[in-house]
């Protein structure tokens, strides 16, 4: 017979071995034989880093959709269904709230805000009263930016892959950039949807044709004037199957750009010859992806930082 | 042994049997109705849980593992340079295989029109790796990502890739809800 006492003891060491068994057996947290590694193409030479971060600015939203700048230097920018507008020093003046989520912002003469909702333009003046609603632009329309200059509005259309110029009044003067109607069957390749668009003290039009990895230059009258832009690994190139994806003129005529998958803001000359790099990706959290950006008349630049939810803002060192 | 006592124990003998036979017959019956209502479990991976740790290609009690590349062709760019096609620093974007990213050349390149290219994973060479993955993420829209073949995975009830998965991506899940995809773009 046994006893009590060897009972209970075969009891516990049962439970005790039944307990360990059961345990999930973990491998050590060893090398991954097959990492994609692509840490060479992280490092970047700070001497490289030509501009210094100065205060950024909160917005109050949960998702920042745009921003934009007008000549007097006020910021506008369009979070959830609201319109935030920060005067020249960056402090907050004013909100408004918008009926319907907008995708991107531009501001004209007069302080005309132009918002982008999904397939048609919206017009705001400053007090958030909407002086004028445009019609759609078409059934697969699907607007990701707007530029405004003293003659005409752009509007860069994801859905159609094409670039849509109006005079002020709204009348369509033509659309440029589609594969199907171009002479030479290029036209715009986007494989993801980030398409901007801006017009450069010229006049002329120029948007990010991300699937070839380069900006391009079109003529009011739709005529491809020029490109440039390489796809690279290496800093002065563009990485990855979309890049960059938003760019924005400098008042001197320099490029800024922002790219994905390497978080990088770059600065270009007018011809696309690398000048060096605004931030890089230390400065910017994992997933940052929508990097949308402006720059003031001061040559300031302004990213969105969707994580942060915050505006970065950047000067020359 | 007395024949009160002889019947009995051919009665039990009987009884047995029947009870046996009965048992058999309602396990087989139990089975077909929990088939017929696709009851059976599965595994699969979540997408979005996925670290690409390289486990599912060494874990797998099959070699090489029931775990593929999968291609979620609604949300492919067709890019022409594919970041899960080529190794990142590719100094030539054609198929020679110094710059292909994968280890078992498992991704096929086929040109669509200039400049969109489509790719297809054959299986039959994919080991699971995910470093294909991983480039695709990265710079692109995150089109491939792993799953569970059931043409191949024995669905091993405790499963040696999901004892180890890093991300507990690994989830048992009713055979009608199988085939999770990644998220659409």
């Amino acid at each position: 017979m046994f006893s009590r006492r060897t009972f209970i003891k075969s009891c516990c060491m049962g439970s005790l071995s039944f307990l360990f068994g059961c345990k999930k057996k973990q491998n050590p947290p060893g090398e991954n034989p097959y990492k994609y590694d692509i840490g060479q193409f992280r490092k970047i030479d700070k001497e490289l880093i030509l501009y210094k971060e100065k205060p950024s600015i909160a917005v109050d939203a949960e998702q920042i959709r745009g921003l934009a700048i007008s000549n007097d230097d006020y910021l506008f920018v369009i979070a959830d269904k609201k319109v935030f507008i920060y005067d020249s020093f960056k402090n907050l003046h004013h909100n408004f709230s918008v009926d319907e989520t907008a995708t991107c912002l531009a501001v004209g003469d007069s302080k005309k805000i132009y918002i982008g909702v999904k397939d048609h333009i919206e017009i705001f003046n400053q007090k958030g009263e909407q002086i004028d609603k445009r019609a759609v632009l078409s059934e697969n329309a699907q607007i990701t930016a707007i530029a405004v200059n003293k003659e005409h509005v752009a509007v860069a259309d994801y859905g159609n892959k094409q670039l849509w110029l109006f005079n002020k009044e709204g009348k369509l003067l033509r659309f440029m950039g589609n594969k199907r109607y171009s002479e030479d069957k290029q036209g715009f390749v986007l494989p993801s949807p980030f398409f901007d668009v801006d017009f450069d003290k010229n006049g002329d039009l120029w948007a990010n044709n991300t699937g070839r990895l380069r900006l391009e230059q079109f003529s009011i009258e739709g005529v491809l004037k020029s490109t440039w832009g390489r796809p690279s690994m290496d800093i002065a190139g563009f990485p990855g199957c979309c890049n960059p994806i938003h760019f924005a003129i400098l008042p001197n005529g320099d490029f800024v750009t922002a790219q994905k998958g390497i978080i990088l803001i770059k600065l270009y000359d007018h011809t696309g010859r690398f000048k060096g790099i605004v931030a890089g990706e230390d400065l910017f959290q994992k997933g940052a992806t929508d990097l949308k950006l402006e720059v003031d008349s001061q040559g300031d630049i302004y990213v969105i930082d969707s994580i942060k939810k915050r505006i970065r803002v950047f000067t020359l060192k | 042994m007395t024949d009160k006592e002889k019947n009995n124990r051919r009665e039990f003998f009987k009884n047995m049997v029947r009870k046996i036979l009965l048992f058999f017959v309602a396990v087989f019956c139990l089975e077909r109705f929990l088939k017929s209502f696709n009851c059976s479990y599965a595994w699969q991976i979540d997408p979005t849980k996925c670290v690409k740790c390289g486990r599912c290609a060494s874990e797998c009690v099959l070699n090489p593992s029931a775990v593929k590349c999968v291609h979620n062709f609604e949300i492919c760019g067709y890019c022409n340079l594919c970041f899960g096609y080529f190794q990142p620093g590719a100094k030539n974007l054609t198929e020679a295989v110094e710059n292909q990213l994968c280890p078992t050349n498992a991704i096929k390149r086929t040109l669509v029109e200039d400049p969109f290219f489509e790719y297809t994973i054959d299986e039959n060479l994919c080991i699971g790796c995910a470093k294909c993955i991983d480039g695709c993420n990265l710079f692109g829209n995150g089109s491939l990502y792993l799953q569970v073949r059931h043409d191949r995975c024995q669905n091993c009830n405790d499963c040696s890739i999901a004892r180890v998965c890093a991300g507990d991506a690994f989830v048992k899940v009713p055979v009608k809800k199988a085939y999770f995809k990644n998220r659409v773009f």
